[in-house]
C-alpha cells in the first residue's frame, strides 16, 4: 500500500483503473460463459426433444396399428411426414435408420445404407450411432458430434455436426435429429456478437474515464508542481495557472500562489536588505581602509609562519620601505634582534594574549627606528591562530625628549651639585684660612728672625712653608670653585684671553719641550664675556694637556684653534685644545668635570680645574666637551656665544 | 719710642701670631678680641695704627671702623682692613667706612708689615 501511495497519480489510476475492469471482465465473461452454456443445452434439449416426439409419434403409430410394420398404411404416411417435415435450425432435419445403417426415411437418401458413411475426418460415424444406440437405455437419447463437409452444396469448409439420437426399440429403428452445431447455437452465437461491442464499450468507456479523471487531476497537479520549479530555478514570478479546475485545485493553486507571492516579497525584502548590508559594509570597509592607511601609526599584520600580509602607509613612511619591499618578508627581517625578538613577542602574545606599549625598534631604510608596539594574535572563528596584528607607534621624538630630558636634569644636578658643594667649599676655605694665616705668619716671623744656617731646624721650617703654600693653592681654588660673585661682561675676542694663557704657559711648556700650534682665526664675532675667568678657563686646560704630554719622550704638540660655530643654533665661537697625550680613559670621561675627580698624582691637582672651567663656561652660556679622545691625543673643544649684535 | 698697633681679629690665632709678627717688626703690639673691646680699649689710650678683621661676631670690621673715626683721636689714625673678600664692593664699603688700606686673606706676612710700616706716618 505505501508503495502504491508512492506511485504517480497517473499510474495509481491506471491501476484502480484495471482493478475495477478486470474483475468486471472476468464477471462478464463468466456470465456469458454460463448463458452460453445454458443456451447450448436449451437447443441441445430442444434437437432432443424433436428426437423424443418423433419417437413418442412412433410409439403412437405403433399403438395405431399394432403388429404393423413402419412401411403399412397412410398412418405410416403421416409418420413420414412428420419425419420430413421436421426442420432443426437453418439446415437441420430429422431422419431414422434401422441399426444396420440402412435410411428408413430421409429427405434425399431413403433406402441407402449409409453404415459405411465417413465424417470429414474419415471416421465411420454411423456404424459408432449404431453402436451406441444399442447401448441406450430407454427413455435414453444419445449424441454424437463430428466434422461434415457437404461437397454436393458447394461447403468449402468443415462444420461440426451435433447429433440426437433415440433407438426404438420394436422396429428396431434409429431415431435421429441433427444440424450443423453453429445452426443449433445461433442465439448463442448471436449473444456473443451482443456482448462482445458491450465489453469493448465498457472498456473504452472505463477507459476514457480514467483518462479524463487523470487529466483532470493531474494536470493542475502537474501545473502547481511546475510552478514551483520554475520558482525554485529562480523565477520568483512563477505562478501556477490551472485554468478551470475543481474546487480542491483552486484552493491549492491559491494557496500555492499566495505561498509564491508571500516568498516573492521576501526574496525581496531579502534582497533589500543584503543590498543595504553590503553597502553598509562597504561603507565600513572603506571607513576602516581609510583609518587603517591614514593613520600615522604604523600598521602591519603576519601569518602564523611570520610572513608579512599587509602594511598600511604609516608603516611604509615609518620604514621608508614600500609594500613591495615588504610583503611576503618576515618580520623578524625588520627586528635588529632578529628571530630572538619575534619569538620572546610571540611567547609574550601567547601568555598575556597581547601586547601593549612594548618598546623595541625596527630596521628601517635609514637606520633604527625606536618604536611602541601593542601587537595581538588574529583569530578565525573558531580560535585558531590566523597571525598577528601590530600597531606601531615612532617614539624617536620622544627619545630625543627623553634624553635632552635626562640631559637637561643632568645638568641641573650638576649644578645644584655644584652650588652645595660650593657653599661647603667656601666654608671649609674660609675655616681653613685663618689657621693657615696664622701658621704663615709665624714661619715668616721664624724665618726673618736669624736662624744659623747650620740650624737644624731650618729645613723643617722650609718644608713647613711647602706644607702651607699647598695648604694656601688649595684653598686658593676652592675659594676660585665657590666664587659666587657677579660675572665681568664686556666684548671680547677669545683669541685675546687664550694668546694671554699661552703666554703665561709658555715658558713651563718650552721646559717640556713641547712644541705649539696655533690656528687662530681672525676676525671672530665678539662674545660677552669675563677675559680673566676665560683666561683662567684657558690656562687650566693648556696646564692639562701640558701634564698629560709631561712624560711622553718625543712628538710632544700642543695645537689651539679658533673658528666660527654654532651653538643650539644660534652663532658662537669654538676654541679648540689638543694634545698627543695618551688620551682619558673611558671610565674617567663621564667625570672628569665632577669636582675632586683628578687622575694626576697626589698634589698635583686638586680635582677642581675642570669642574671650574665647566662653571665659568656655563657663567657664559657657553660649554665645554671633550670630542676627541684616544692613543692619539684629546681635544677640548669650548663653545661660547657671539655676542648679540648691538 | 716704639709704635702702638692695635690689632682687632675674633681669632686667636691670628692675634697670636700677628702680635709676633708686629713685636718681630718693632712695634709694640695690644690685641684685642671683638670690635666692642677695641673700641673701649682704643678709647682709652691713643693708637698710632689699627688693623682690623672686616668678618667678626657682633660687631664687623667695617662699624668698628665707622665707629672708631666718630672719636676725634681717631680721624686721622690709619686702619687696615684684613678682608677674605678683595672684591669691589667690598673695598668700596671699606672706603666708606673710612678704612685707609686693605688686604685680602691669605695675605703674605712680610707684605702686611710692609704696608703698616708704609702706614705709619713717619715719626
Amino acid at each position: 500500500m505505501r508503495r502504491f501511495l508512492r506511485w504517480k497519480v497517473r499510474n495509481q489510476l491506471a491501476a484502480t483503473f484495471l482493478a475495477v475492469l478486470l474483475p468486471l471482465l472476468a464477471a462478464e465473461v463468466v456470465a456469458v460463459e454460463w448463458l452460453r452454456t445454458s443456451l447450448r443445452a436449451s437447443a441441445e434439449r430442444e434437437l432432443t426433444n424433436v428426437v423424443d416426439q418423433l419417437y413418442r409419434l412412433c410409439e403412437l403409430q405403433r399403438a395405431i396399428s399394432p403388429g404393423g410394420g413402419p412401411a403399412g398404411g397412410g398412418d405410416a404416411e403421416l409418420l413420414r411426414a412428420a419425419f420430413l417435415n421436421t426442420r432443426v435450425g437453418a439446415s437441420g432435419y430429422a431422419y431414422c435408420m434401422d441399426d444396420s445403417g440402412r435410411l428408413i426415411i430421409h429427405p434425399a437418401k431413403e433406402g441407402q445404407d449409409i453404415s459405411d458413411s465417413r465424417d470429414a475426418a474419415g471416421f465411420p460415424f454411423v456404424r459408432a450411432i449404431c453402436a451406441e444406440a444399442l447401448r441406450l437405455h430407454p427413455g435414453e437419447a444419445g449424441t454424437i458430434r463430428y466434422p461434415w463437409r457437404n461437397p454436393e452444396i458447394g461447403e468449402e469448409r468443415d462444420r461440426t455436426k451435433i447429433l440426437k439420437f433415440r433407438y426404438y426399440a420394436p422396429w428396431r429403428w434409429i431415431i435421429a435429429a441433427g444440424s450443423y452445431e453453429e445452426e443449433v447455437y445461433e442465439d448463442v452465437a448471436r449473444l456473443g456478437w451482443y456482448t462482445a461491442p458491450l465489453l469493448a464499450m465498457s472498456v473504452l468507456l472505463l477507459g476514457t474515464l480514467t483518462l479524463v479523471m487523470n487529466r483532470l487531476i493531474t494536470r493542475p497537479l502537474h501545473r502547481v508542481s511546475e510552478a514551483a520549479s520554475r520558482m525554485a530555478g529562480g523565477d520568483s514570478s512563477a505562478e501556477a495557472d490551472i485554468g478551470e479546475s475543481g474546487q480542491e485545485f483552486s484552493a491549492l493553486a491559491y494557496s500555492f500562489n499566495t505561498m509564491a507571492a508571500e516568498i516573492r516579497g521576501q526574496k525581496e525584502e531579502l534582497e533589500r536588505l543584503v543590498e543595504e548590508r553590503t553597502e553598509a559594509l562597504r561603507e565600513s570597509g572603506e571607513r576602516y581602509r581609510s583609518l587603517v592607511q591614514s593613520t600615522v601609526d604604523g600598521i602591519a599584520t603576519a601569518d602564523p609562519k611570520g610572513t608579512i600580509t599587509f602594511i598600511n602607509r604609516g608603516l611604509e613612511e615609518m620604514l621608508g620601505y614600500s609594500k613591495e619591499e615588504t610583503l611576503g618578508r618576515r618580520v623578524w627581517d625588520f627586528y635588529p634582534a632578529g628571530l630572538d625578538e619575534a619569538r620572546k613577542i610571540m611567547a609574550l602574545l601567547r601568555e598575556q594574549g597581547n601586547l601593549i606599549n612594548y618598546e623595541m625598534e625596527l630596521i628601517g631604510k635609514k637606520g633604527v627606528v625606536p618604536v611602541r608596539t601593542s601587537a595581538s594574535i588574529l583569530r578565525d572563528r573558531d580560535g585558531r591562530e590566523q597571525g598577528t596584528l601590530a600597531i606601531f607607534s615612532d617614539i624617536t621624538a620622544q627619545k630625543t625628549l627623553e634624553a635632552d630630558l635626562r640631559r637637561a636634569q643632568a645638568h641641573l644636578i650638576q649644578t645644584m651639585k655644584l652650588r652645595a658643594l660650593g657653599d661647603l667649599v667656601s666654608g671649609v676655605a674660609h675655616e681653613i684660612n685663618n689657621p693657615l694665616m696664622a701658621s704663615t705668619t709665624l714661619l715668616h716671623v721664624m724665618d726673618a728672625s736669624a736662624c744659623p744656617a747650620e740650624c737644624p731646624s731650618r729645613n723643617r721650617l722650609h718644608l713647613l712653608r711647602r706644607c702651607n703654600e699647598r695648604i694656601a693653592r688649595i684653598v686658593d681654588h676652592l675659594r676660585e670653585f665657590s666664587r659666587q660673585t657677579e660675572l665681568r661682561r664686556e666684548l671680547i675676542d677669545v683669541n685675546g684671553p687664550l694668546e694671554s694663557a699661552l703666554l703665561l704657559s709658555g715658558q713651563q711648556l718650552m721646559n717640556l719641550q713641547i712644541a705649539v700650534e696655533r690656528e687662530l682665526a681672525s676676525g671672530l664675532a665678539p662674545v660677552l664675556g669675563d677675559a680673566g675667568r676665560l683666561e683662567q678657563v684657558f690656562l687650566d686646560i693648556i696646564a692639562n694637556a701640558r701634564d698629560a704630554m709631561e712624560r711622553q719622550e718625543n712628538h710632544k704638540v700642543l695645537t689651539i684653534r679658533t673658528m666660527p660655530a654654532a651653538l643650539e643654533g644660534a652663532p658662537a665661537v669654538a676654541a679648540e685644545i689638543s694634545d698627543t697625550g695618551p688620551g682619558i680613559p673611558a671610565d674617567a670621561l663621564g667625570k672628569i668635570f665632577e669636582p675632586f675627580f683628578t687622575t694626576k698624582e697626589a698634589g698635583k691637582g686638586t680635582g677642581l680645574g675642570l669642574a671650574i672651567a665647566h662653571g665659568i663656561l656655563a657663567e657664559h652660556g657657553g660649554d665645554i666637551d671633550v670630542p676627541r679622545t684616544g692613543p692619539k691625543g684629546t681635544t677640548f673643544r669650548i663653545v661660547l656665544p657671539c655676542a648679540p649684535a648691538q | 719710642m716704639a709704635k702702638r698697633i692695635l690689632l682687632v681679629d675674633d681669632d686667636e690665632l691670628i692675634l697670636l701670631s700677628l702680635q709676633d709678627l708686629f713685636a718681630a717688626a718693632g712695634l709694640s703690639v695690644t690685641t684685642v678680641g671683638s670690635g666692642a673691646e677695641a673700641l673701649r680699649v682704643a678709647g682709652a689710650e691713643p693708637y698710632d695704627i689699627v688693623v682690623l678683621d672686616v668678618v667678626m661676631p657682633g660687631m664687623s670690621g667695617l662699624e668698628v671702623c665707622r665707629k672708631l673715626r666718630e672719636i676725634p683721636a681717631y680721624a686721622r689714625v690709619p686702619i687696615l682692613l684684613l678682608t677674605a673678600k678683595s672684591e669691589e664692593a667690598d673695598r668700596r664699603r671699606g672706603l666708606e667706612a673710612g678704612a685707609d688700606s686693605f688686604l685680602a686673606k691669605p695675605f703674605d706676612p712680610g707684605r702686611l708689615v710692609e704696608l703698616v710700616k708704609e702706614s705709619l706716618p713717619s715719626a
